[in-house]
């Protein structure tokens, strides 16, 4: 590595003596043969528009000689990727007093003039770096804080991994149609997390949702810093890894966290080759199908993703750029097809129950857009607000280092595709009328809309950090509100400890269970062989054929099974199915078969509730 | 705003921002919470520990125990252990039932029961519903009350016998036959039932305790009887007086084999003892031996007061207590701790 000269001032600021009025400008530091960082400056990628002149009243133009002058707008012009030639390096003679504007090239295409191309000064790189290692850590205390019993949706998937590995190592038999509703499909995530609840129990299977999670802020970062430069990406991993979503996700043993990180991926590889030449791009097909395949929610940002991919190479290939967004959709659409051909229409089934299939009643809108403005209202109008800024004005300050920005409507398309992302999730969620998991979901699309973010709070801080202190207020907000709003998230369900050790003292060879939320039990007794899950029934759903050969459902199907004395063990609290519980306590006072065993408190956070269990004697 | 200003409101902020972080971490904390150890699982997720005493007391073993009779005592000035002991001495043998008359409105003591159980016995609660009426329980008049009393229980955590209105086939109690009808009873029987359902007490045995039907044979059991839902333990209540009859089967058996058709729950002699006379050693051991006898019969509790003139102490009776000692020295007694 070539270090930077001591006499240099910083690339990004330029020196007192430059900003006084320096008779000559300084010179760029040689460019360190491992950076991959932001790129071009100034020169505009649009054919149309027309490179910039030097700006006469600006101070350091003024120092510019005409011949210096000439020579920034030919390589301007030679530089406009949308010539589809290769750029000619200037010679060195040619540039004998370096643009200050001129920066980093591309891997690709290093090398050809070290003069004229420069890489952020490795200090600058390092102290992000350092930065967003600090971030990370902020993170990744924000979410190992967060303490309880597993939610019901882990259960179910820690459970089912367990299971769908013991089918497939040794062929025992599935006790469940796991693929008809999971939002994933049953041999990816589960799999994974219940190798890692083999190993580490809960904390690990978590764990493997934080590491997800802090590797999708990495991506973030180094697609933010591609797409912009290092102060947007800080703002923007400083605002994402602070979210509700971020912290929950990386807590919670679900497949959203790994899908993301896989979105992230993908989303990183075609931006950071966006100004390749080969097809590398389309190595972020099989990653996104494989995010699409882990999480089915990752579906709705392929069209994102796609868009993204274009947009970003947009600088670089001029209009032939929307090929790649046709030619990466279409690959990853492709892909998702031949995984449904292979592994069945079930899988559909499963992807229709999770983004498409209505749940009923009504007036639900308001409740959702209100939780979604709690969770994601603050990044949302930071996006809003840098892509306006960033529509308008492609630098915070003059000289800034910054990736291509491309044409003016470029930038605004960048800018509407990133920041309008954050709101897919809320349009689906909206649309299937529950807010279940719609925090989780968010942090899909806070995940694109945060560069835009950043770009905004960059914007709020200003040119050379001149209202750092709103910055600092912004992002202590974000960092409130996504400390509070995740504990709170974390403590909504009550701990079911007390609950399962209530009910293992209870259990009995072939005996079944009516346990609301019966998931959380059956992967708390998973090795207990009077615990199987099919002899657990929830209080979700229920068919029973009485006496007379009926089939019922509903609540007259429990009260069919309670009359014949069907469960040996009842357990509910109202959490879930609060009419069926209580017409289940009034059958069950009344039935001599049933004695109470027991009422156990329930705490979660901001609530306590009483779990009934009654045992019939 | 001033360079200086500026430059010091920045690491203002930031401090002020890395103690929201450090206090939110704190402050916003959630319980600790782990997740208790259940059963068998051996799973690596197996949960960690939890104290075990959040867990309700299971009275699976109580409700119909085998290996031994309950031998039980309410005694003048109980809950205190003197007499109990005094009981227990005179006798050889500890008692492992102390019974309690608690009028109606009175709170329950939590000290008492703790102080039997430490002692080794069930508290046993004779519910007496002084200065209000079934129908008014049953129409939730005293809901205040049976609520916190209920509360109080399930707090307690530990067993505790209650029988409401005890002997409401005769008519010498305000709840009885002149001033309640059998259906008022049971609507309040059942509220009560209710009310420490929702409350989660189930550590409570409920015990139904009627008189023997020798003095009372117009009065029908059945009307009474509130369901196999809402009882635990027959309770019957019958004297051994001095003009007969002295045995057991010609005392209880006639009570029994009317219960009998209605419902199968295990019995007690919820309240006996044997007045002086030319049989009461007989009677002692007539009741002893026919309790033994009995497998539906779990046990007896000896009225161990002097009241109205009549002295059924055990202690002032030299004959009766031998007897006693020697037949309740056969008898197997359970353990309720156990």
């Amino acid at each position: 590595m070539t270090k930077r000269p001591r006499s240099s001032p910083p690339p990004a600021r330029p020196g007192p003596a430059r900003r006084g009025g320096a008779a000559t400008p300084y010179k760029r530091p040689v460019q360190s043969p491992d950076a991959e960082t932001v790129m071009l400056a100034k020169f505009t990628a649009d054919p149309d528009v027309e490179p910039e002149a030097p700006d006469a009243d600006r101070p350091d133009a003024q120092q510019l000689t005409p011949r210096q002058q000439a020579a920034e707008v030919s390589a301007a012009k030679r530089f406009s990727v949308r010539n589809r030639r290769e750029p000619d390096i200037p010679a060195e003679d040619e540039l004998a007093e370096p643009s200050t504007r001129v920066l980093v090239l591309p891997h690709a295409k290093r090398g050809a003039g070290p003069e004229l191309f420069s890489a952020p000064s490795a200090r600058r790189t390092w102290v992000s770096r350092a930065v967003v290692g600090g971030l990370l850590c902020v993170q990744a205390i924000l979410s190992l804080r967060l303490q309880n019993t597993a939610f019901g949706d882990e259960a179910l998937y820690l459970y089912a991994g367990h299971m769908e590995t013991a089918h497939l190592l040794h062929g025992a038999a599935l006790q469940g149609t796991y693929a008809t509703y999971f939002p994933g499909i049953p041999v990816l995530y589960p799999v994974l997390a219940a190798a890692a609840n083999s190993i580490g129990g809960l904390a690990a299977a978590r764990a493997v949702s934080l590491l997800a999670m802090l590797i999708t802020t990495v991506l973030l970062y180094a697609m933010t810093r591609r797409l912009f430069n290092e102060r947007v990406g800080l703002c923007t991993v400083a605002l994402f890894c602070v979210t509700e979503g971020t912290t929950l996700a990386g807590h919670l043993a679900t497949n959203d966290a790994v899908s993301l990180c896989l979105l992230a991926l993908a989303s990183w590889i075609v931006v950071r080759t966006a100004p390749w030449r080969w097809r590398a791009y389309l190595l972020a097909a099989p990653v996104a199908g494989l995010a699409v395949g882990t999480d089915y929610w990752a579906l709705l940002y392929l069209p994102t993703l796609a868009l993204l991919a274009g947009l970003a190479a947009d600088p670089y290939l001029g209009r032939q750029a929307i090929t790649r967004a046709l030619v990466l959709g279409g690959m990853t659409v492709e892909l998702l097809a031949i995984g449904v051909l292979v592994g069945g229409r079930t899988y559909v089934t499963g992807a229709v129950a999770t983004l498409a299939t209505r749940a009923p009643g009504s007036g639900q809108a308001l409740h959702i857009l209100t939780e979604a403005g709690e969770w994601a209202g603050l990044v949302t109008a930071l996006a809003v607000f840098g892509a306006g800024r960033y529509a308008f004005e492609a630098r915070n300050e003059p000289n800034e280092l910054v990736a291509l920005p491309g044409s003016r409507r470029r930038r605004a398309a960048l800018g509407i595709l990133l920041a309008g992302t954050a709101l897919l999730a809320l349009v689906d969620h909206l649309y299937l009328n529950t807010d279940n998991l719609l925090d989780t979901h968010i942090c899909f699309g806070l995940f694109f809309a945060a560069p835009m973010a950043g770009v905004g709070l960059a914007r709020l801080v200003g040119d050379h950090f001149r209202r750092a202190q709103i910055g600092i207020v912004v992002w202590s907000a974000a960092l409130v509100l996504g400390l509070a709003q995740a504990t709170q998230a974390f403590g909504s369900w009550p701990n079911s400890s007390t609950q399962v050790m209530e009910l293992s003292r209870y259990l009995g060879p072939g005996d079944r269970y009516l346990v609301e939320n019966d998931d959380v039990a059956i992967y708390y007794l998973m090795g207990n062989p009077d615990a199987q899950p099919d002899q657990f029934t929830s209080t979700y759903f229920m068919s029973y054929r009485n006496r007379k050969g009926q089939l019922l459902t509903g609540i007259p199907a429990y009260l069919a099974a309670l009359q014949a004395g069907y469960f040996h063990v009842v357990i509910y609290d109202s959490s879930v199915t609060p009419a069926l519980d209580k017409s289940l306590a009034a059958a069950l006072e009344s039935d001599p078969r049933y004695r109470l065993a027991g009422a156990v408190p329930e705490d979660a956070r901001d609530f306590r509730t009483t779990c009934y269990v009654w045992v019939r004697t | 705003m001033r360079p200086a200003s500026r430059a010091l409101l920045v690491p203002v902020l930031a401090a002020a921002a890395a103690v929201t972080l450090l206090g939110g971490c704190g402050v916003i904390s959630p319980h600790s919470q782990t997740v208790g150890n259940a059963g068998s699982s051996t799973h690596s997720n197996a949960p960690t520990a939890t104290p075990s005493t959040s867990l309700p007391y299971n009275m699976s073993g109580l409700l119909d125990p085998t290996g031994g009779k309950f031998f039980g005592v309410e005694a003048q000035d109980a809950p205190a252990l003197a007499p109990v002991n005094a009981f227990a001495t005179s006798i050889g043998k500890k008692p492992d039932i102390i019974g309690q008359y608690v009028a109606w409105n009175t709170s329950f003591d939590s000290q008492a029961v703790t102080t039997a159980w430490s002692y080794g016995a069930l508290y046993y609660i004779a519910w007496e519903p002084y200065d209000t009426t079934v129908q008014a329980i049953a129409n939730g008049q005293s809901d205040g009350y049976v609520t916190k009393f209920a509360d109080a229980v399930r707090a307690l955590n530990l067993p505790v016998a209650i029988s409401f209105g005890h002997e409401m086939n005769g008519n010498w109690y305000p709840w009885g036959t002149d001033q309640a009808s059998a259906s008022a009873f049971v609507a309040a029987w059942r509220h009560i039932h209710n009310l420490f359902v929702q409350a989660g007490a189930s550590n409570v045995i409920w015990v139904w305790n009627p008189n023997i039907i020798n003095p009372v044979p117009q009065v029908q059991l059945q009307p009474y009887w509130p369901g196999d839902a809402y009882v635990d333990w027959v309770g019957i209540t019958g004297y051994f007086p001095t003009s007969g009859p002295e045995t057991f089967a010609s005392l209880y058996d006639p009570t029994i084999a009317e219960i009998k058709k209605f419902t199968t729950k295990p019995m007690i002699i919820a309240e006996t003892s044997v007045e002086t006379g030319p049989s009461e050693i007989e009677a002692v051991h007539s009741l002893v031996t026919g309790v033994k006898r009995h497998p539906n019969v779990l046990g007896f509790i000896w009225f161990d007061f002097s009241k109205d003139g009549v002295d059924w102490q055990i202690e002032s009776r030299p004959t009766v207590r031998a007897a006693m000692a020697t037949d309740i020295a056969r008898l197997a007694v359970i353990n309720p701790k156990k």
